[in-house]
């Protein structure tokens, strides 16, 4: 173990994590995150097993933030969403019974939802952001309809950074496709925010402040703001 | 406390929301277990109180209120409990196995069904013990696995009152109860909530002593409660947001509550959260007056409950054919492949040029078959192969297209097993097998063929303008010279690759004598008849050579009198798929030079980074040895006595059209004598040199290979 620590001293850091970093380290994001943002769901742990036949690693799994709610104003809405339906399904008037007592709701705001995962990437050690974005009926947004909803300068990101793009590809958890913020580039922004300072190594400085630093430049694309205090935490 | 304006309650309905986790679930569900049984299958639905004061909580399907799959299990999905976020509560599916089925379903007959299930709970006392039973729901469905859409329908069976409640008053609890009464309320519920046993049990009762004390309690203790100077307040769990309305699931606690212990007047508490927990600003108590007759109880009341879709009484439809169909998943996934290609490396790479131009094969063997495959690996589209031959039993090992399936039974035409291959291999291509022979000079043709034959060439020449690129993959010389004729006609991009034992060429043709450069679009190669230049292009540059401008002989029959070793093509096996890159890389190269089929020939030079074009230079022709692991480009400029484009030949095609195409077929001299070429050799042999000498002694005749 003390070989380990000293090798890790000599060699410049390369941006990324391993596994088990990546638990400890979120472990410290998200109780930060709670700390600070009141206002917001918690990032919840949620372990899970990829490979049934290992041994199972109990830190295994990945954080969650479900359930963010975007309010889109009825001016907003894509009234071509609903289908047609021919009425061949309709009740008639006259079979269902004569209820006064049900609200007659005027048309509402239309709700997307939005959950992000941060997933870990073996191949890339590095956290990776998924996410994906459904109506309140469960109907999955495309992405030409989440990219209204990002932020202006998310655009402006992706375009002008050659690491920041979103792809579609599936989940290594949940087996179906969910946009993520392509990881390739992490290691190397990752090294520049930590100004490539070896010496932060000792003492799992980088570890407990990685997701933070990670997530400050991250949540920019999506639009997910980082409160002051957490980045404050970074300085001391 | 209490103003008497008696309007009537009315209860928000309750609204669905279906992860898409759940249709994954049931697909998989449906295909491997269920197959055509389509009995009502017992699924559980989730909610949870509201907890944000814009957004209505949903009633929730996900995954797991489906039965799982494994075999030794029953069709009857895991309980949870326990979780505060997710108050399971029972419902049944009804999924039908066609769409007239899902349309013909009695939709009030089940409705009725499922409330009275609701209805017997009540009466039996069944619902005290379980109070989740009184949410109970239905969904019908039908699941269209082909096109992986879902069209389905919920109702929340709600029992009504006849007459319906009155509403006398409601308003936030803050401003019902008192200070310390709202804050022991608070207290008690978030222990509630935090408890596991609690947790997910959405109605109970509130008894508030007169000390402001507020304690929270299980429906069946209903009893213990009934002591004088306490207030009661049944509370429930309310989905919705609204702060004038109770949510859907107070009318069947009404019911109950009615049924059960007769009250006239009921005080209810819609119990709802901000941010996990108890809000009793957003909270609300109100009071209602149930005045049904004595006999209510005594019949199965009427229920309603479809949900609206959008107002209107019709069932929904998602689709998830993005994230289920698997041709779909595939396509994106090329697509993501050719984007990183473009965001990491190469940002000027023309993706629509490539998924929309129309390549033409002509040849599916060796060389047809590794073409096709990296053209797709570029993103193109459209692929037509053609040849004429099926597939012998040696060809799955050189032509990566095939299988021994395809060789069975006299074996499949190449043409249309190739076509099969690229689709399995990726189901979006846009491929078509024609076969048929190409019309060759030197191989004359009797009159009873004439007819096929100038059918056959007619529909190269129709196939030739229908794509923009062509490839020349066949395997002899001759087979080369009509479409090669054909594209310098129609200035398409042509591409040729050809085989030695140990050698290859892979060329592209340059432009023919009758382009016109200007307005010059890679992917849209128009030719005009304009001002005849001979040698030169329009931009006067020396138009670049095709296949035949090199040769001093016209193409004659080079396959008869060849031993059966000799016609087939032997060369070494890493030949071809070297070559078929190479032909492949040569394409994508011309479609991203601003100057298409005009660019004049680079030659390499060794000195990397120094070509202006992105994808570096673009050469005339690329000849490789494999006896010497080397590669050269070369650059060849047209020759004015070309059998194949020069523009005496061309002309002559478009004066007499077909008529001298047979001609050239059937006559063995007409080219050499239409271009001159017989006076260029009677001229060559007039020098008295005496080569003989030089003659090798090994292998007189024709080799054993095809001539470059």
């Amino acid at each position: 173990m003390d070989q380990k620590e000293s090798v890790r001293d000599i060699t410049p850091w390369d941006g990324t994590l391993s596994s088990s970093d990546f638990f400890s380290a979120a472990c410290a994001f998200s109780e930060k995150w709670k700390r600070f943002n009141a206002f917001v769901p918690p990032w919840l742990w949620v372990p899970s097993r990829k490979h049934h036949l290992l041994s199972s690693h109990k830190e295994e799994g990945y954080l969650s933030l479900e359930g963010m709610c975007l309010i889109k104003s009825s001016e907003e809405q894509e009234s071509c969403r609903s289908q047609t339906w021919k009425e061949e399904s309709s009740i008639s008037q006259e079979e269902e019974a004569v209820d006064n007592a049900t609200l007659v709701q005027s048309s509402c705001d239309e709700v997307n939802h939005y959950d992000f995962h941060i997933v870990y990437s073996p191949s890339y050690r590095v956290p990776v952001l998924y996410f994906r974005s459904y109506h309140s009926d469960g109907q999955p947004l495309p992405f030409g309809e989440i990219e209204k909803d990002l932020p202006d300068h998310s655009a402006k990101i992706r375009s002008e950074s050659k690491w920041t793009f979103i792809t579609q590809e599936e989940h290594p958890y949940l087996n179906r496709p969910w946009y993520k913020l392509h990881p390739c580039g992490t290691s190397e922004w990752m090294k520049l925010l930590f100004h490539g300072d070896t010496a932060l190594n000792k003492n799992g400085f980088v570890i407990e402040h990685y997701l933070v630093s990670w997530f400050s430049v991250i949540g920019q694309v999506v639009g997910l703001k980082i409160p002051l205090g957490m980045l404050e935490t970074l300085s001391c | 406390m209490s103003k008497k304006e008696e309007a009537l309650l009315q209860f928000a309905p309750m609204q669905s929301s279906v992860d898409e986790g759940f249709w994954h679930r049931f697909s998989s569900l449906k295909l491997n277990k269920l197959g055509i049984d389509d009995s009502p299958l017992p699924i559980i639905g989730f909610y949870a109180p509201c907890s944000h004061s814009q957004v209505s909580n949903h009633l929730t399907l996900l995954a797991e209120s489906l039965p799982s799959e494994s075999s030794d299990s029953s069709l009857v999905p895991e309980p949870s409990s326990g979780n505060r976020n997710k108050c399971s509560v029972p419902g049944i599916l009804y999924n039908t196995n066609t769409v007239e089925g899902f349309h013909a379903l009695d939709k009030m007959k089940l409705l009725k069904e499922e409330a009275a299930k609701i209805w017997n709970d009540i009466v039996t006392g069944k619902a005290v013990e379980d109070c989740s039973m009184l949410s109970r729901f239905l969904l019908i469905s039908f699941a269209d696995l082909k096109k992986w859409s879902f069209h389905y329908w919920f109702a929340f069976p709600a029992l009504m009152l006849d007459p319906p409640a009155a509403l006398v008053n409601l308003r936030p609890a803050s401003q019902w109860l008192s200070a310390a009464e709202a804050e022991s309320l608070s207290t008690a519920c978030n222990e509630w909530r935090n408890s596991k046993s609690t947790a997910d049990v959405p109605f109970f009762l509130v008894t508030i002593d007169p000390q402001s004390r507020a304690t929270v309690r299980l429906l069946k203790d209903w009893d213990a409660c009934q002591s004088d100077a306490h207030k009661i307040l049944f509370g429930f769990y309310d989905p919705c947001h609204l702060p004038n309305n109770p949510g859907w699931p107070l009318r069947n606690f009404l019911a109950l509550i009615s049924a059960k212990w007769n009250l006239k007047s009921v005080q209810f508490l819609c119990y709802r959260e901000n941010r996990g927990f108890a809000d009793m600003g957003l909270s609300l108590v109100g009071e209602a007056l149930i005045t049904v007759s004595e006999g209510w109880k005594n019949t199965m009341p009427n229920a309603v409950g479809w949900e609206l879709n959008k107002g209107r009484k019709v069932p929904r439809c998602i689709s998830l054919a993005q994230s289920m169909d698997p041709t779909r998943l595939a396509v994106s996934a090329a697509d993501l492949n050719l984007k990183l290609m473009r965001w990491r490396a190469l940002p000027s790479l023309n993706l629509s040029a490539l998924s929309s131009v129309k390549c033409l094969l002509l040849g599916a063997g060796t060389l047809g078959c590794q073409v096709a495959r990296m053209l797709m690996a570029w993103g193109v589209r459209k692929i037509t192969l053609v040849d004429n031959g099926k597939v012998a039993m040696s060809n799955p090992l050189r032509q990566s297209l095939y299988t021994l399936d395809d060789c069975l039974n006299g074996g499949s035409f190449k043409a249309t097993a190739a076509v099969e291959s690229l689709k399995r291999i990726f189901p979006a291509v846009e491929a078509e097998g024609v076969v048929m022979a190409i019309p060759m000079p030197g191989h004359p043709v009797n009159s009873q063929e004439q007819e096929s034959v100038l059918d056959d060439c007619r529909r190269l020449s129709d196939l030739i303008d229908a794509h923009d690129s062509v490839f020349l993959l066949t395997d002899t010389r001759e087979s080369r010279w009509l479409p090669t004729l054909l594209c310098a006609n129609t200035n398409k991009i042509t591409i040729t690759a050809a085989l030695g034992f140990d050698s290859f060429l892979v060329m592209r043709h340059g432009a023919g004598p009758f382009s016109h450069a200007h307005g010059f679009n890679a992917e849209t190669a128009i030719s005009s008849s304009a001002d005849v230049h001979k040698i030169k292009d329009a931009k006067g540059k020396h138009r670049l050579g095709c296949y035949f401008c090199n040769d001093v002989v016209a193409p004659t029959d080079s396959t008869s009198n060849r031993t059966l070793d000799q016609q087939c093509t032997v060369t070494r096996p890493g030949l071809a798929p070297i070559a078929s890159a190479l032909a492949v890389e040569l394409l994508v190269s011309i479609l991203h030079h601003p100057e298409g089929i005009f660019a004049e020939g680079d030659i390499s030079n060794n000195v990397i980074g120094t070509s202006e074009q992105p994808l570096g230079i673009l050469p005339h022709q690329i000849r490789g040895s494999l006896a010497q692991f080397s590669q050269m480009t070369l650059v060849g400029y047209s020759s004015p006595s070309c059998t194949a484009c020069c523009d005496t030949v061309l002309s002559e095609y478009r004066n007499k059209g077909m008529e001298f195409i047979l001609q050239a077929i059937n006559h063995p001299t007409y080219l050499e004598d239409l271009t001159g070429l017989t006076e260029l050799m009677k001229s060559a042999s007039a020098f008295s040199l005496d080569w003989d000498k030089d003659d090798d002694g090994g292998g007189g005749g024709d080799e054993d290979c095809v001539e470059i």
